[in-house]
């Protein structure tokens, strides 16, 4: 009768890996000189909650060490000790090292006991050395966080603020579901956490509970209702049971809403400090069942608007400071999905499209009365199609700020290691991709960034005697454009110095001594392999085996990359990346009696040539020429051999395309056949790679129509041509 | 039915029969372990399992306890709540404020007859 | 009983029969495990791959996953004949250093699935270079007819490893 914890063990990791990143959010935010009281608690429950829940599944080594961590937080909790750089640093290599214990013990790896016993020393040693000098942390978290800094007048009075008040009374009722235990989670634990907020009164429900003999000891069958006195916001006491989420039902209900009349009028410091407190005041009072807010949801022991605001509720500060949500925020609304059903479900989806898309062919070879309603009610179809394809993608796609969330820490870490000063600054963290897409971006973004950091923004004295503020700045941005995210790196550095990168170039001979090149064209050389004009290798970049490789990822991604860059100002990495990996939108042309996808994201513009644009220049075969440049021809017909409708370039179109680098070439076709958005087969689950074919498709008719890989097929062409 | 020497105040109910109580006269005394928790569970539904019919009183020994969490007071509460429908009282030997801090967070004080 | 001893790695369920698609290519009769085929369709045109040997016509599609389809008559050196009506298409599953691929394999026609008993299969006769019949387990006597039985792996499988990747080509073709 016994549960197989093991079962659980994925969720424990999964959310404990979620835990620390919250962790590690909340620890770089927090401000040494006046530490956040809501982000101490986050930090405490999280060491806490991975120390119970491995102390459940037996993970003893993790539970000691975060037993160690968890105490030195609890000092810090309770105001015994002050937050400085070094508990910070110690704290933030804390997250590292659970981070690789539960990896370990994920993989079945053995754990490296050494530095996890120097840093439990270091940690023990901290708590033994605790600071004497008195905190300037607030007392302890019984009551609502009064933030000392904020301007509020009566908050530097004693936190009890209106002794006339009865405190809030918050009725809870927790009714956990039988496999709360092997999900790692004790009741009794929240219910001491919710005896720290505030009085608690315990009354439990044993009507669940079967006979003696039936009972499975390893599965839930209590309840409680529970009451809470005190000025506790709901959201505390939801983050309470945050790690039970999905299985329990919890109620709660404010069963006291204080009188509009108050005691200690403060109205300056209402408005000042309190802006959003104020605002969401009124609804606040009725938040009985669960309708989750963000953490920074103001107590309901504020009063509406017109009256004087008790200073209790105060994490109007904390909540402007908090408002990038901590991860962990009470969202109940959501569930967690495996990736392959998500995967399956968009395959599905594709299935449907191509047999919609066979349907709409054949209903338009139809005659008669009949087919005309087939073909409106197919038209209806089809845009029901795009509307669900449309969602299903969208159940895919994440903000890329999962992405970007990792790079506090590393420009801190990498800021500190190089001795420079960075600012990091992060926009549009909310734009979504594709979850595939965004696997796959966060390596070359780190490799762009460290770059940025490493050789782009100078040394603080560099930058000040130039002018510049000493902390340089790196910025990265997301945004949707054209049908495309646009991601962007940049940097206020130096900037690429062009005859660097030419000398270098010259150097390798991958140049000629007289050759003349374009700006751009000196900025691709940093994409050649092994090219880096780094003085002497750092461990992280100047390895000179990284702009090819970022290339690369994003050209696999089916994006493109630019680099732009002004001396002495700084540089900017611009990465164009598709929606999704799944469908592309493209362009069918006709060669002969085969049909191509060219993708949309290549394609310059299409035209008709005339002779008179058209030459042959020795060396580089037929050309023609686009907006001042002559572009090399490329019949498709050739590439694929296959017999085209016509061989005269006068009589079919020319699609320019583009490739790496702003490279344009025209492909000669027989004819365009139209735009739609396809689904991408792989060619290579099959048959294999082919140079200059990135997948396949089904088409209308379900015949197979290749998707064209514009800039590999330059690069073949271009190496044959050069051979 | 014989009498027994150790009477208890329902002594009366226990004239419905089961087994016959074992060789000893001695109350039956159960010793918590150091930690008693979810894990070992399921191990000390079985050890109490083995006293649910006990004629006399049962004894739980905690002077070795350190550690106790819900799912083992799960088990002991509906080990308590069988017996006491028999009319069959548990006893605690030993003073731990780990349990009677835990008994009284749970809501468990006066079901399992600890000292409030 | 043959004196023949079993041919040379046969496998199959080692039983002592197994079951064989059998089809016809030009003048000789073919068989192929039955549980290596996927199905059996008409012939359609296939969408050409560059670039991609003579015997590879191209892709087609095959509920919604891309197939690459062979001619065996091009393979074994056949005349190459017309693709009419009646021309057929098994698709079999093919085991690789990859993984499984699934391949279509032209032929003229499909005749019966049989049983064939493991000690009837004699081996094939050593022409020459050895790689050339790797891909034959054996011969055996079906009605009159001598039915050349292949090891669809060997045959489609090593040598489209070879199209596609370098060192892995050489790695498994050395197997």
């Amino acid at each position: 009768m016994t549960i197989d914890l093991t079962q659980f063990h994925d969720a424990f990791f999964e959310e404990s890996f979620e835990a620390l990143d919250s962790m590690e959010a909340a620890l770089l935010k927090l401000d040494i000189g006046a530490p956040d009281k809501e982000l101490i608690n986050t930090i405490f429950r999280v060491a806490h909650s991975i120390k119970g829940g491995s102390a459940t599944f037996g993970f003893s080594d993790i539970a000691s060490f975060t037993h160690s961590l968890e105490t030195l937080l609890d000092e810090l909790r309770s105001g015994a000790m002050q937050v400085t750089l070094a508990m910070s640093d110690l704290l933030l290599k804390s997250v590292d090292v659970m981070r690789a214990m539960l990896r370990a013990v994920q993989q079945k790896q053995p754990i490296d006991a050494q530095r996890v016993s120097d840093l439990q020393f270091d940690l023990e040693l901290m708590i033994v050395q605790k600071n004497a000098t008195p905190t300037t942390v607030a007392p302890p978290a019984a009551e609502e966080p009064t933030q000392p800094a904020t301007a509020s007048a009566a908050a530097t009075s004693e936190p009890a603020t209106e002794p006339a008040q009865e405190p809030p009374r918050w009725e809870i009722s927790f009714r956990p579901y039988p496999e709360l235990f092997a999900r790692g989670n004790d009741p009794l634990r929240m219910m001491r956490e919710l005896a720290e907020l505030g009085q608690l009164d315990s009354t439990v429900d044993v009507g669940g509970l079967p006979p003696f003999a039936e009972l499975n000891p390893q599965t839930c069958h209590l309840a409680w209702n529970l009451v809470l006195s005190g000025h506790v916001s709901e959201a505390s006491i939801r983050q309470v049971f945050e790690w039970a989420e999905g299985d329990c039902e919890l109620r709660i209900r404010l069963t006291n809403p204080p009188p509009t009349a108050l005691v200690t009028p403060e109205p300056k410091a209402v408005t000042a400090t309190e802006p959003e407190a104020t605002a969401a005041t009124e609804p606040a009072q009725v938040a009985a069942i669960p309708t989750p807010t963000a953490p920074a949801a103001p107590p309901a022991a504020v009063v509406p608007a017109s009256a004087p605001v008790p200073v209790a509720a105060v994490p109007a500060a904390s909540a402007a400071k908090a408002d990038a949500p901590i991860p962990a925020a009470a969202d109940s609304g959501s569930i967690r999905v495996s990736v392959e059903k998500i995967d399956e479900l968009m395959n599905t989806v594709g299935e449907l499209v191509i047999t919609q898309a066979m349907l709409s062919q054949l209903g338009s070879k139809l005659e008669g009365p009949t087919a005309e309603k087939l073909r409106a009610g197919l038209a209806q179809l089809e845009r029901n199609m795009r509307e669900l394809q449309e969602s299903v993608m969208r159940v895919r796609m994440l903000p890329i700020n999962v992405v970007f969330s990792r790079f506090p820490r590393m420009v801190r870490d990498l800021a500190q290691r190089l001795g420079k000063q960075i600012e990091l600054k992060l926009t549009g963290e909310q734009t979504e991709l594709d979850k595939t897409v965004l696997e796959k971006i966060g390596d070359p973004l780190v490799h762009l960034v460290r770059n940025s950091i490493d050789h782009g923004i100078e040394a603080p004295q560099v930058r000040t005697a130039a002018g510049k503020p000493a902390a340089g700045t790196v910025h990265l941005d997301a945004c949707h454009r054209g049908g495309n995210i646009a991601v962007e790196v940049s940097d206020d550095g130096g900037g690429l110095d062009k005859n660097r990168i030419l000398a270098k170039a010259r150097e390798r001979g991958l140049v000629n001594p007289n050759d003349v090149l374009t700006d751009e064209q000196i900025y691709e050389l940093i994409f050649l392999p092994g090219f880096s004009t780094a003085e002497k290798t750092t461990d992280l970049s100047g390895r000179g085996v990284g702009m090819d490789v970022v290339r690369r990822n994003i050209k696999e991604l089916g994006g493109k990359i630019e680099l732009r860059s002004e001396a002495g100002k700084g540089s900017k990495t611009i990465i164009t990346l598709p929606l999704t990996l799944a469908i592309v939108d493209g362009q069918s042309v006709a060669v002969g009696s085969e049909t191509y996808i060219v993708p949309l994201i290549s394609i310059v513009e299409s035209m008709q040539l005339k002779s008179a644009n058209v030459s042959r220049l020795s060396g580089r075969g037929e050309v023609f020429s686009f907006r001042g440049y002559y572009l090399p021809i490329v019949r498709l017909y050739e590439v694929f051999g296959v017999q085209p409708r016509t061989k005269v370039l006068e009589e079919g179109l020319v699609v320019v395309a583009e490739g790496e680098g702003h490279q344009r070439v025209g492909l000669f076709v027989d004819d365009l056949l139209g735009q739609q958005q396809v689904v991408i087969k792989s060619l290579e689950a099959n048959y294999g790679h082919v140079e200059g074919v990135s997948g396949a498709t089904i088409l209308g008719d379900g015949s197979v129509a290749l998707i064209l890989d514009v800039p590999g097929m330059i690069r073949t062409l271009s190496v044959r041509s050069a051979a | 039915m014989k009498k027994r020497k150790k009477a208890s105040p329902s002594a009366s109910r226990r004239a419905r029969g089961g087994p016959v109580s074992g060789p000893s006269k001695e109350p039956s005394t159960l010793r918590l372990p150091a930690e008693c928790t979810v894990s070992g569970a399921a191990a000390l539904k079985e050890q109490l399992a083995g006293l649910i019919d006990d004629p006399l009183s049962v004894t739980l020994d905690i002077t070795s306890l350190q550690r106790i969490d819900t799912a083992a007071l799960q088990v002991i509460t509906a080990f308590v709540r069988e017996r006491a429908g028999q009319g069959r009282p548990l006893e605690w030997h030993g003073s731990q404020p780990v349990l009677t801090t835990a008994a009284q967070l749970l809501g468990l004080t006066s079901l399992l007859k600890l000292p409030a | 009983m043959s004196s023949n001893a079993p041919a040379r790695n046969v496998k199959g369920p080692g039983e002592g029969s197994y079951q064989v698609l059998t089809f016809v290519l030009g003048n000789e009769t073919y068989g192929v495990d039955i549980l290596r085929v996927q199905e059996i369709r008409g012939w359609s045109a296939v969408t050409k791959i560059p670039h991609a040997p003579s015997h590879v016509l191209g892709v087609l599609n095959l509920r919604g996953s891309i197939v690459p389809i062979v001619d065996l008559r091009m393979r074994f050196s056949l005349e190459r004949a017309e693709y009419t009506t009646v021309t057929v298409i098994i698709v079999v599953s093919v085991m690789s250093a990859a993984g499984r691929r699934d391949f279509g394999v032209v032929v003229d026609g499909v005749s019966d699935v049989v049983d064939v008993n493991v000690e009837e299969v004699k081996a094939a006769p050593e022409l020459g270079a050895r790689g050339a019949t790797d891909y034959i387990r054996g011969l055996v006597p079906v009605s009159e007819r001598m039915v050349v039985l292949l090891d669809i792996d060997r045959l489609i499988g090593s040598e489209l490893t070879a199209l596609n990747s370098g060192p892995t080509a050489e790695a498994a073709s050395a197997a």
